[in-house]
């Protein structure tokens, strides 16, 4: 059976999927990742949650929407759960499965989220609920360009790292919208059953940024403030937040460690902390500017 | 533990961990547990010495040679730092050197009294870095 191919770009990677992907930007260049639907195998129920990996291959299952085969950073197998809606399956495709595949292809993915600011990416790393997607917004509504949310995925260069253009949106809880000023019925939710918004970003303007100069590490406090953080902290700080730290890495850790120490060598990590709370967003978002003009 | 050391024993990095060093600094994974730690400058240099086994008192007579520190306080953080990382099985005991028995914290009295804890953690106690996540 021959199904319609829908050919988008993201990360930089050309995707040609049976899966349409409407909200991606479309591309004409040669596919680097093929996304096909098809039967998957179950992972083993010690793996589930997390992916399992076996060689080149990591398997991946969520319960009500289907399960994922990524092999080799460059196939994409989709098997959906009959009962999942095609816009519920899309988040995972290109959340957790393109995430894998990106870790495949030997970039740093970091759960994390970046903006261009002043022709430079930041990043902000945290855990869920830390801030990372609530910062981007707000430095977006500021005018400055979102590069990725969520997933920040790195190419190693020259000893250096390229921050690679990610998904063009950014996922608001509505209180988050309102605090930065849009409506959040204005925009769509990122899945039906979820209240979260989707905030498409517009044709960007200027090219991506080549180099990342600083990641913020998200942490509470009582006031807004930002700290250097030591070496061997952002090490493990790096490690911490590497997407798919245990199932991914778990079974080569050691190499996983040598990797955060390479991106520690090259980029700088500052903590950055902030009350839990979304008065004080805009003056995080200026300690940013501030220090990203210095 | 802590109090079963002497200049004597015999202590090298156990195999179920990985390290890595950066700007000075060194980073160790517990490869059974999965928790981070982190040693400053001069727990590195230690961390370094233990790659091959060694004795107590070699590391401190490096230590000394190597750091403008007190052989004393040197001792007192060499012991502490051990101690840790024998707790923490990032270190093991592999046995006990020749010549004369005197415990390392008797040599130099054993007296803590009077230091500033929180100055003897930062020279070189194991800082702990969290566990890696579940991944979402």
């Amino acid at each position: 059976m021959v199904r319609p191919i829908d050919r988008r770009r993201a990360y930089g990677l050309s995707i040609h999927s049976e899966l349409c992907l409407p909200e991606l930007p479309p591309t004409r260049d040669p596919a680097d990742i093929r996304v096909t639907l098809g039967a998957v195998a179950p992972p083993a129920a010690a793996a589930a949650p997390e992916w399992e990996v076996n060689g080149d291959e990591a398997r991946g299952a969520y319960g009500g929407i289907g399960r994922f085969l990524v092999s080799r950073g460059r196939e994409i197998v989709v098997d959906p759960d009959p009962a999942a809606a095609a816009e519920s399956l899309q988040p995972f495709l290109l959340g957790p499965a393109l995430a894998v595949a990106l870790h495949q292809r030997g970039y740093r993915v970091l759960h994390a989220s970046a903006v261009a600011i002043g022709g430079v990416a930041f990043g902000f790393l945290g855990h869920a609920g830390s801030g990372k997607s609530t910062l981007a917004a707000a430095l977006r509504s500021r005018g400055h360009r979102p590069i990725a949310d969520d997933v920040v995925a790195l190419r190693p260069e020259s000893g250096g790292f390229v921050p690679l253009p990610g998904l063009p949106w950014l996922k608001l809880w509505p209180p988050t919208a309102e605090a930065i000023g849009i409506t959040p019925e204005e925009l769509p939710r990122v899945r039906p059953d979820l209240a979260k918004r989707s905030w498409a970003a517009a044709e960007p303007a200027a090219p991506p940024p080549t180099r990342v100069d600083r990641l913020y590490v998200l942490a509470e406090g009582p006031h807004v403030a930002s700290e250097p953080i030591g070496a061997a902290e952002s090490v493990i700080e790096l490690a911490r937040h590497t997407y798919g730290a245990r199932s991914l890495h778990g079974v080569r850790a050691e190499s996983h460690l040598q990797e955060a120490a390479e991106l520690a060598r090259a980029i700088t990590l500052r903590r950055l902390r902030r009350p839990w709370r979304l008065g004080d967003l805009a003056t995080a978002v200026e300690l940013v500017e501030r220090e990203a003009a210095t | 533990l802590t109090a079963a050391l002497s200049e004597r024993t015999v202590v090298v990095a156990s195999a179920s961990q990985t390290s890595t060093r950066v700007e000075g600094e060194v980073v160790i994974l517990d490869l059974s547990g999965g928790a981070y730690y982190g040693l400053n400058a001069v727990g590195a240099r230690i961390w370094e010495l233990m790659r091959e086994p060694k004795t107590l008192r070699d590391i401190r007579d490096r230590i000394v040679d190597e750091f403008d520190v007190d052989p004393q306080r040197c001792e007192r953080d060499l012991v502490a730092l051990v101690g840790e990382l024998l707790d923490r099985r990032l270190a093991e005991v592999v046995g006990s050197a020749k010549p004369h028995a005197t415990s390392i914290q008797e040599e130099t009295g054993g007296t803590r009294r009077g230091e500033d804890p929180a100055e003897h953690g930062r020279r070189s106690s194991v800082r702990r870095g969290g566990d890696r996540p579940r991944d979402v």
